[in-house]
């Protein structure tokens, strides 16, 4: 539904933590040699001293730098994410309290697997469209998990983003429409107090993050008149480097307009935060006029599509952010035995 | 760690919240209730930027208990540009790395927990100032 | 002016006392010091720093008291961190003076083996600011590595040449049957010795360990010869905070007690038999020997170095092995510190003897050096 491109982004941070491991090391120890995924993948892995809730309030403070307002104008704090530090007790207030949002703004988490950042992104817009609200801020984080040993564990990264939405007057892209599609399809989860999510295994494919995907993407063009001709750049959700370049073929996208921005190789499939960091890192490098069309994916399942046009404020505020490419390069590897440690699959209690 | 006494901590753990004497202007951290320069109980909150300079560092080895779990740590005293020495962990560093004069910024982390029925203890801690273009 | 005699003294080895508790402790040391006295104290002041952060008794005095056999009396407990030995003698000093009592018992009694060592050093780490220093992952032994970082930085002294202050408290330790490490510590025992925080060492800190020290204190000299006088005493806290002895390398605390218990003793550390210093890590005891004016600021290393600090040497110090080496027994170890030099001043060393000592400077410092408590004694 579009809102008649009132709204838009003003600022937006990224954060992934420091410690990388190989999907190699990860191969090493369960599969043995030969089973690795195509190409390298690094995924970004959190230090003993992170979780969610910092990673938020670091991505949140760094979309603060950008846009340069008065906390106190922010409305609503709204982070998703499937591995909250506290099970109840809200991350966002962590995050709203961090920047100074507090005390007059909501704050609450949204849980929907891989997708309740741009959940709380279409909200915030609403709330900024509306006129509840001058600035909301929407993210998402994780610290994904995975089981030892599965196919989620060569993917599953740390990392997150912030966004704030605001006027359009005010935006370094501006909400031109978005979509959503959902339906009650249990492809992956995890159960109260489990550590690790399980899954449909290829059952997450097709019936899945394709499914929805397309058919969001498809009622988005629908609604808004326009094509994958129309967009410079498309940035779907990134379990891995081939599912959004396939979901993209399938809707009629080139290799160009999506392979620029996935970063699962590098920093792996950060859950939550995983296309909101992608299109925090796309803004790093795209040029005002720019087209860019976002589709999420959570399962359980449902997906959020999206389409921005950039515009030339981005280029005016950019610089006062931290670029995600700079957490990308400081990238230091672990071995999995670090990785056991840092991600607390060593039960020391 | 007590909930109330946690919850108090909150504003100069997460924000780096001080105080400065309207009277004699001097900057604390953390926030007072009397100015020890002047003794005047007329304080404000002050917002410190989070910026400093690190000043001295070790990397420990052998933590008090409710650290052990994060050895090898570096901790150092930090300068904050506004004036104030902050006794803090540094990190997202390596120990050979840590060098005497290094910009740093305030991050928040998770300091320590005492049990998984207690509150997580969110505090400062100091990294090398994020470089970019 | 004699603010005191010390009529009696009685002390615990330093060590691992696996089956005594704190109060059996200190009811031993009391109890020795008790039948050297030919008086009957009717007030009880004892020094413990971490018993009740440990889950040890709290108002401890009134235990103690009650098993030496006391059915009543006034009781004390001082809690000065580190410095609760030093506290707890002055206010001793402060019961006779005022006129309250014409004799006290003093006890300093300390009990941490129990404790896991983390624990210990996490309520060692509380005498510091909790909130903002212990809160945060900051202990003594922390503490001291930064203290030592920089002094490394500042004079540009090799770090091992830290050994000296071990050694040389060891060595002394070595001829003291009541110590907690009483042996010869070599260099290469040192260097290989574990980093607890860069640069420091395990043998650059005092063993924590358990003992009990106390003296019976009256303001009437005794019939006998065998006196030993409180003629200085002074307690100064300077605000607290790690930063300042860190990278000031300065104990100003330490400094000002001792100029005002001198002053009051009308006497100059030239005229100072033996020193008992606050050792509880290599650093402190180098900064203490700055802080007294016994070396140039850089210098106590070098001072250590040479035989100026031995019982034969020109200024004899922790002449017993000090917290180092005859083991630290935190809140106790001030009243080790004065029944050691009692023992000196009444020519009852043994082997320690300084040969004759006539007065001794006696310092216990807490909360990393801000609190200091400095008594000079005479015979």
């Amino acid at each position: 539904m579009a809102l008649g491109s009132s709204v838009g982004v003003i600022g937006y941070g990224g954060y992934v933590p420091r410690f990388r491991i190989d999907a190699a090391e990860v191969d090493r120890v369960w599969k043995g040699p030969g089973m690795r995924p195509n190409g390298r993948v690094f995924k970004a892995v959190s230090g003993p001293d992170e979780d969610t809730i910092t990673i938020a309030i670091q991505a949140a403070r760094n979309a603060m730098k950008m846009a340069e307002i008065d906390p106190a104008d922010i409305g609503a704090v709204w982070f998703g994410t499937e591995s909250k530090p506290y099970a109840v007790k809200p991350t966002s207030t962590f995050v709203a309290d961090a920047i100074g949002a507090l005390p007059f703004s909501a704050a609450a988490d949204w849980e929907f697997a891989c997708k309740p950042g741009t959940e709380a992104m279409r909200a915030a817009a609403a709330m900024v469209g509306s006129g509840m609200s001058r600035y909301a801020m929407c993210g998402g984080a994780d610290t994904a998990q995975s089981r030892p040993g599965d196919a989620l564990e060569y993917h599953a990264g740390a990392g997150g983003a912030a966004f704030i939405m605001g006027p359009a007057d005010e935006s370094l892209a501006v909400l031109l429409g978005s979509t959503t599609y959902a339906t009650n399809t249990p492809d992956f989860f995890r159960r109260e107090g489990r550590s690790y999510p399980s899954h449909g295994q290829r059952f997450t494919g097709q019936p899945a993050y394709f499914h929805h995907i397309e058919s969001a993407v498809a009622r988005l063009f629908d609604e808004l008149k326009v094509g994958p001709e129309d967009f410079t750049y498309a940035i779907f959700h990134q379990p891995n480097y081939q599912f959004p370049l396939r979901v993209g073929k399938a809707l009629g996208f080139r290799k160009e307009q999506i392979e620029p921005f996935i970063l699962t190789n590098m920093v792996g499939n950060t859950y939550s935060g995983a296309l909101l960091l992608s299109f925090a890192y796309a803004l790093d490098k795209v040029a005002p006029g720019d087209r860019i069309l976002l589709a999420s994916y959570g399962s359980g399942a449902g997906s959020d599509a999206a389409s921005f046009l950039v515009t030339d404020r981005l280029a005016e505020v950019r610089s006062r952010g931290v670029p995600v490419q700079y957490y990308i390069d400081q990238g230091t590897p672990i071995d999995y035995a670090f990785y056991a440690r840092y991600t607390q699959k060593i039960k020391l209690t | 760690m007590d909930i109330a006494r946690l919850w108090r901590q909150q504003p100069s753990n997460i924000r780096l919240l001080g105080s400065r004497c309207r009277s004699c202007g001097v900057l604390t951290f953390p926030e007072r209730v009397r100015c020890a320069e002047c003794c005047s109980s007329e304080l404000q909150a002050y917002q410190f930027k989070g910026d400093g300079e690190l000043l001295v560092a070790t990397t420990v080895y052998e933590a008090p208990r409710g650290f052990v779990d994060q050895v090898p740590y570096v901790a150092g005293l930090v300068r904050l540009v506004e004036g104030p020495i902050v006794a803090a962990m540094i990190t997202d560093i390596e120990p050979d790395k840590v060098a005497v004069g290094m910009r740093v910024e305030m991050v928040t982390r998770r300091i320590c927990s005492s049990g998984a029925d207690d509150p997580i203890v969110y505090g400062y801690k100091f990294r090398p100032v994020a470089h970019h273009d | 002016m004699d603010l005191a005699h010390l009529v009696g003294i009685g002390r615990t080895k330093a060590g691992e006392h696996w089956n005594r508790g704190l109060v059996d402790l200190a009811v031993e040391a009391g109890g020795a010091a008790l039948d050297e006295a030919a008086v009957s104290p009717t007030a009880i002041v004892v020094g413990n720093a971490l018993g009740s952060v440990l889950g040890d008794q709290r108002n401890l005095a009134v235990y103690i008291a009650a098993r030496l056999g006391y059915r009543q009396a006034e009781t004390h407990t001082v809690e000065s961190d580190e410095a609760s030995g030093g506290a707890a003698l002055r206010m001793a000093l402060a019961l006779l003076n005022a006129g309250f009592h014409e004799a006290v018992l003093v006890i300093g009694a300390e009990k941490p083996t129990d404790t896991f060592p983390d624990g210990v050093e996490a309520g060692r780490a509380n005498g510091l600011d909790v909130l903002r220093e212990a809160g945060f992952g900051f202990g003594v032994s922390v503490a001291a590595a930064l203290a030592m970082t920089n002094y490394i930085n500042t004079y540009g002294v090799d770090r091992s040449s830290f050994y000296h202050i071990s050694a040389h408290a060891h060595r002394h330790a070595a001829l003291n049957d009541l110590s907690f490490m009483s042996w010869a510590l070599s260099e290469e025992q040192y260097a290989k010795s574990p980093l607890v925080a860069d640069p420091f060492k395990v043998c650059d800190g005092a063993p924590p360990c358990d003992g009990a020290a106390a003296a019976v204190v009256t303001l009437k000299r005794p019939e006998t010869d065998q006196t030993v006088r409180v003629i200085g005493s002074a307690g100064i806290s300077i605000e607290p905070g790690i930063w300042r002895p860190v990278l000031e390398l300065k104990l100003p605390a330490a400094q000002q007690s001792a100029s005002r218990a001198l002053d009051q003793a009308g006497l100059t550390t030239k005229a100072i038999s033996l020193f008992e210093l606050h050792d509880s890590s290599t650093i402190m005891g180098a900064l203490s020997l700055e802080a007294i004016g016994l070396a140039d600021k850089g210098q106590a290393l070098k001072l250590a170095e040479g035989d100026a600090l031995s019982l034969k040497g020109a200024h004899p110090a922790w002449t017993f092995g000090g917290h180092k080496a005859r083991g630290h027994t935190l809140g106790a170890s001030g009243m080790y510190q004065i029944v050691e030099a009692a023992l000196q001043l009444r020519g009852d060393a043994g082997q320690n003897q300084v040969a004759d000592a006539r007065t001794a400077l006696v310092q216990s410092l807490g909360s990393f050096g801000s609190t200091a408590f400095t008594h000079v004694l005479s015979r």
